[in-house]
């Protein structure tokens, strides 16, 4: 009870420190005046009687801090001092303070930025309640590991695991879409997932306006058709509408009636896709026209739907697994298919394992790097500290011998560096945000809208503060230490603070240390950095240049197949007809524009296994207009229509595997599908990349669109001048052919190389400024030492150059002397490059991770670097006087 | 208490207060019991003369020793006027004080009377 009253007291005092040190000094004085009195009465002279009172009173300074000592907390305050003390240190050496701070903001705010990354797409628990109950069922190959599975199944399969489980209290199953919102001119796409019926029971949400889909909605075809609308596509498309229920929308031209609004926040289960509204899943008709709802629902063949589950309580994730297991294996008595494959579940959230891997692989990767560049960073900050600590080495010594404890010099030396550091981790934080801004507002339009939420939260925060305080203890601990133990003797008899230049002087290590670093970073970006120049050398097969492209989709226009085709006929000719058009035609698949394409297998008769290849309907003049080249045969024409006889262009590779040493033309290839066809082979392309930049060459197969008529279709242009210019004359053209039709975009082909070459620049940008950072503070550190070496041989240097020595050899000594640590570490950061490299394979194309160009190129850059950095210093040591370094004190 | 600092010295020389601890304390609180409330200047001076002057106050020790009392509650402080005018400030012994006077007074006489009778007992009788 005592030590409470006692306690409570402190924390008073602490808090009203000014207020009793002022009552203090008035006690004193008063004291002081009774016993001046006391004296004079006793007969003394006025300075006597003073100076006797003085006497009587003791040491009041040991007596102050005796009182302010019980008054508060002593390590409170001297902890204040010490901070108050560091600040004031860090205000006289402005450029230290600022290189320190800049390098820790840096390296701080980089960890900072990808850590949020990696906290909102994995770490982060789903926003709705009780996400941990949530699985998704997944399947992959014998031979693949779980975390590469993908999590899209069959509607008959969910049908089956939903009602026939002891594991699952609910399950739903949904599809994402892009659908047009809207009338004519006005409208726009949006993204709506189709969803069965029990959605949003099965995740867990609360309407905030209105209700969820009940009763016959999403469980009966045909029913009347409703959506439910996501919180800010309401907001800013509806324009916050608090009577928005009841009122109706146009998907695809049909009346569908809002009857609730989702939740603010809610954008389904998957992080990073953002949906505007959902539908029921049996209304999939009237978005899609031309698509049956019943037949797409009931084929097993349809396996893209995602699908989440929610386990019964006390089931384990591991259970749900084991029983989802038993059921793929019973099922394949039925069915071959289930025989190659294995079913488990995994967690929701990022499309399937395998995307969630490649996200986890990547931060991970980009945070490896980030990390060497802060301990780069933190090595520099060490040796300056080591460097002030030396030079400080009087000042402490006389402190320690007036009587101060090594333990409070300890405490102040690392205050100093605490501070340091976390003056360096807010701007790190600051940055780190700024970083994610501008991360955000690079956003790429991809065929699926993408959104993060990179706000702030208690995770990232806490790496933040918890990064700042080991870089606090990294830095500053060993430099601390080293000078609170120093022995005080010496640096107090001579007024230089001598030292005879160790050889393996902690300092040295250091700088191998940041050698090692910054050589695993310069590998990495120069891996990175090639990698990119080899996918933009490989080119993308066509010339996209000056082609516009303009999307339109006929079926969700509601055009019949015959109108359709009759539009499609016409198009290109009218479109060709516009001033500055070179050519134009009909595509329905764009290379590398990241939307769904056709497939096929293509079989010969001089190969017994079909070549699964992408397909797509072409009109005459395609070749032309993207700048594809044709390496035999013709182009389609105005020969080939719905009833001739069924034709094809191949790329080379197709050609080269159904027919190898021959000459494709006028061969016979049969397509497989239902219904399988037979085609002549009338052209032979030059091959592209169709899908991504990165990947190895696939079959391509080009048909008449004449002959395979698909609603989806985009219109190329090859325009004189560039391509945007042309938009408004061909908006006006389609308008004028139909008012009616929405063009669903218009962009130039050259932003889908883009997109298509984000990950590889995004990756060479990131580690290419990563290794120049490294860099850069390899160089500092190898300057800084090898500057502080030559001050101090500044005397041993002059009796050399007075003894004879030229200046060339001086250079030399210093610089040979001054990059020796740094060689060493860059020995054994070649050791550890060799060793580590295989972990960026998987983000390489074309160029294996330990390419022997590569390792040279950093290694040299490295050295070139470190030379000049010791070089610098070097010259203004060959320049010294010897006289005047022989006086040197 | 500070090692190296002096509250009470013997006038023979030596420190008492090193080797016998909270006697400050003891003294301050049965001073102020017998005389009602004191300032700093006065409580010192009184146990100058009770001593018979064999005792020396280092003076400047007693206010971390008055604030220690305080913050145990065993005495209150109070600005007030003394007698020549001047503004000083006033302590005086709470309850809680005088009991724990009462006890460390009790251990005191317990501890005087202990060493009193080793000190006395004869060799081997």
């Amino acid at each position: 009870m005592l030590q409470v009253r006692v306690l409570l007291s402190r924390v008073w005092g602490a808090l009203r420190r000014s207020r009793l040190e002022r009552d203090l000094q008035a006690e004193l004085e008063s004291h002081l005046q009774l016993l001046i009195e006391e004296n004079l009465r006793r007969g003394l002279s006025p300075e006597e009687a003073r100076y006797a009172a003085l006497r009587s009173l003791g040491g009041i300074a040991q007596m102050k801090d005796a009182f302010r000592d019980e008054a508060g907390f002593r390590w409170l305050r001297s902890e204040g001092q010490d901070l108050r003390y560091a600040l004031r240190l860090l205000r006289r050496n402005p450029g230290f303070t600022a290189v320190a701070v800049l390098s820790l903001a840096l390296g701080v705010g980089a960890n900072t930025a990808v850590f949020s990354i990696f906290n909102y797409a994995i770490l982060r628990p789903l926003p709705v309640s009780g996400s941990e109950q949530l699985v998704t069922i997944t399947h992959g190959g014998k031979t693949e590991s779980p975390e590469q599975y993908d999590a899209n199944i069959s509607y008959p399969q969910y049908l089956d695991i939903r009602d026939h489980n002891p594991v699952f209290s609910g399950m739903t199953t949904f599809w994402a879409a892009g659908v047009l919102y809207g009338h004519g001119a006005h409208s726009r796409s949006v993204t709506d997932y189709e969803v069965s019926a029990d959605y949003f029971d099965v995740i867990g949400v609360k309407p905030f306006l209105g209700r969820f889909f009940a009763g016959k909605e999403g469980r009966v075809l045909d029913s009347d058709p409703v959506a439910v609308v996501g919180y800010k596509f309401w907001k800013s498309v509806l324009g916050g509408d608090p009577n928005i229920l009841g009122k109706t929308i146009a998907l695809s031209g049909h009346p569908f009636t809002v009857i609730g609004v989702a939740p603010k926040g809610f954008i389904g289960t998957e992080r990073i896709l953002a949906v505007d509204l959902w539908v029921p899943i049996t209304d999939h008709g009237l978005l899609n026209p031309g698509s049956d709802t019943a037949d797409w629902i009931a084929s097993k063949r349809n396996r893209s739907f995602w699908n989440v589950a929610r386990l019964r309580p006390g089931v384990t994730p591991s259970s749900a697994g084991a029983w989802i297991e038993n059921w793929a294996a019973s099922q394949a008595a039925q069915d071959p298919s289930y025989r190659e494959l294995r079913y488990g579940v995994g967690p929701p959230g990022l499309l399937s394992p395998a995307f969630r891997s490649a996200i986890t692989t990547f931060s991970l990767m980009l945070l490896g790097v980030v990390t060497l560049v802060l301990l780069l960073a933190c090595a520099n900050i060490a040796n300056l500290l080591l460097a002030r600590g030396v030079e400080r080495r009087r000042e402490l010594a006389i402190r320690l011998a007036i009587g101060g404890s090594r333990a409070r010099l300890f405490q102040q030396l690392l205050t100093h560096s605490l501070l340091l550091s976390f003056l360096g981790g807010a701007a790190g934080l600051l940055l780190a945000l700024w970083l994610d801004q501008l991360l955000l507002s690079l956003r790429p339009m991809f065929a699926l809208p993408l959104d993060f939420d990179l706000s702030l939260d208690w995770r990232t925060l806490s790496f933040a503060v918890l990064v700042s305080l080991l870089t606090a203890i990294l830095c500053g601990l060993i430099p601390a230490l080293q000078a609170a133990h120093a022995d005080p003797a010496p640096a107090l008899k001579s007024a230089v603070s001598l030292g005879e230049p160790r050889r393996y002087a902690l300092k040295h290590l250091l700088v191998a240390a940041q050698a090692a670093l910054s050589l695993l970073t310069l590998v990495a970006a120069v891996l990175m950095v090639r990698s990119l120049w080899r996918v933009q050398a490989a080119g993308p097969g066509f010339d996209a240049g000056h082609v516009l492209a303009v999307t339109f989709d006929l079926g969700q226009q509601g055009y019949t197949e015959i109108q359709g085709r009759e539009f499609q006929a016409s198009l290109p000719g009218e479109a060709a007809r516009l001033p500055g058009v070179e050519a134009a035609s009909l595509a329905s698949y764009i290379p590398l524009s990241n939307t769904d394409e056709s497939d096929t297998e293509a079989q010969s008769s001089s190969r017994s296994k079909p070549v699964v290849s992408i397909m797509t309907p072409v009109s005459p003049g395609y070749f032309q207009t993207m700048g594809i080249p044709l390496l035999s045969g013709r182009d389609f024409d105005s020969t080939d229509q719905e009833n001739s006889a069924s034709v094809i262009i191949i790329n080379q590779f197709l050609a080269r595997e159904l027919w190898p040493g021959q000459d494709a033309i006028g061969k016979t290839a049969h397509l497989n599908g239902t219904p399988g066809q037979d085609c002549r082979v009338v052209g032979v392309a030059a091959d592209g990349r169709y899908e991504t930049l990165g990947e190895g060459t696939t079959g391509f197969v080009y048909r008449p669109a004449t002959q395979y008529y698909w609603p989806h279709i985009n219109l190329l242009l090859r325009t004189a001048g560039p391509p945007l210019a042309y938009a408004d004359s061909i908006r006006k053209l389609v308008s004028e052919l139909d008012p009616n039709l929405a063009i669903t975009d218009i962009r130039p082909l050259g932003e889908f190389v883009n997109v298509a070459l984000l990950p590889a620049r995004m990756a060479a940008i990131l580690l290419g400024s990563l290794g120049l950072l490294a860099l850069a503070l390899a160089a500092i550190g190898i300057y800084g030492v090898v500057s502080y070496a030559v001050n101090q041989r500044t005397r041993e240097i002059g009796i050399r150059m007075a003894l004879g020595a030229e200046t060339g050899k001086v250079l030399t000594m210093v610089v040979r002397q001054g990059i020796a640590p740094a060689l060493l570490g860059l020995g054994l950061g070649f050791a550890a490059a060799l060793a580590a490299a295989g972990v960026l394979g998987a983000f390489l194309y074309g160029i294996p991770p330990r390419d022997p160009v590569t390792f040279a190129t950093a290694a040299m850059l490295l050295l070139l670097v470190a030379v000049f950095a010791a070089y610098v210093p070097a010259r203004r040591a060959a320049r010294v006087d010897p006289a005047a370094a022989l006086r040197w004190e | 208490m500070e090692r190296g600092v002096c509250s009470v010295w013997i006038s023979t020389g030596g420190c008492l207060a090193e080797v016998l601890q909270g006697t400050l304390d003891l003294m301050v609180l049965k001073t102020l019991e017998t005389m009602g409330p004191l300032h700093g200047y006065a409580i010192a001076r009184r146990i100058e003369q009770v001593s018979g002057d064999l005792l020396h106050l280092n003076q400047g020790t007693l206010y971390p020793a008055l604030l220690r009392l305080q913050q145990r509650g065993w005495i209150k402080g109070r600005w007030g006027t003394s007698e020549n005018n001047r503004r000083a400030r006033f302590y005086g012994i709470t309850r809680a004080g005088r009991r724990q006077l009462e006890a460390e007074a009790a251990d005191w006489e317990r501890m005087a009377a202990i060493i009193s009778r080793l000190l006395q007992t004869p060799q081997g009788a």
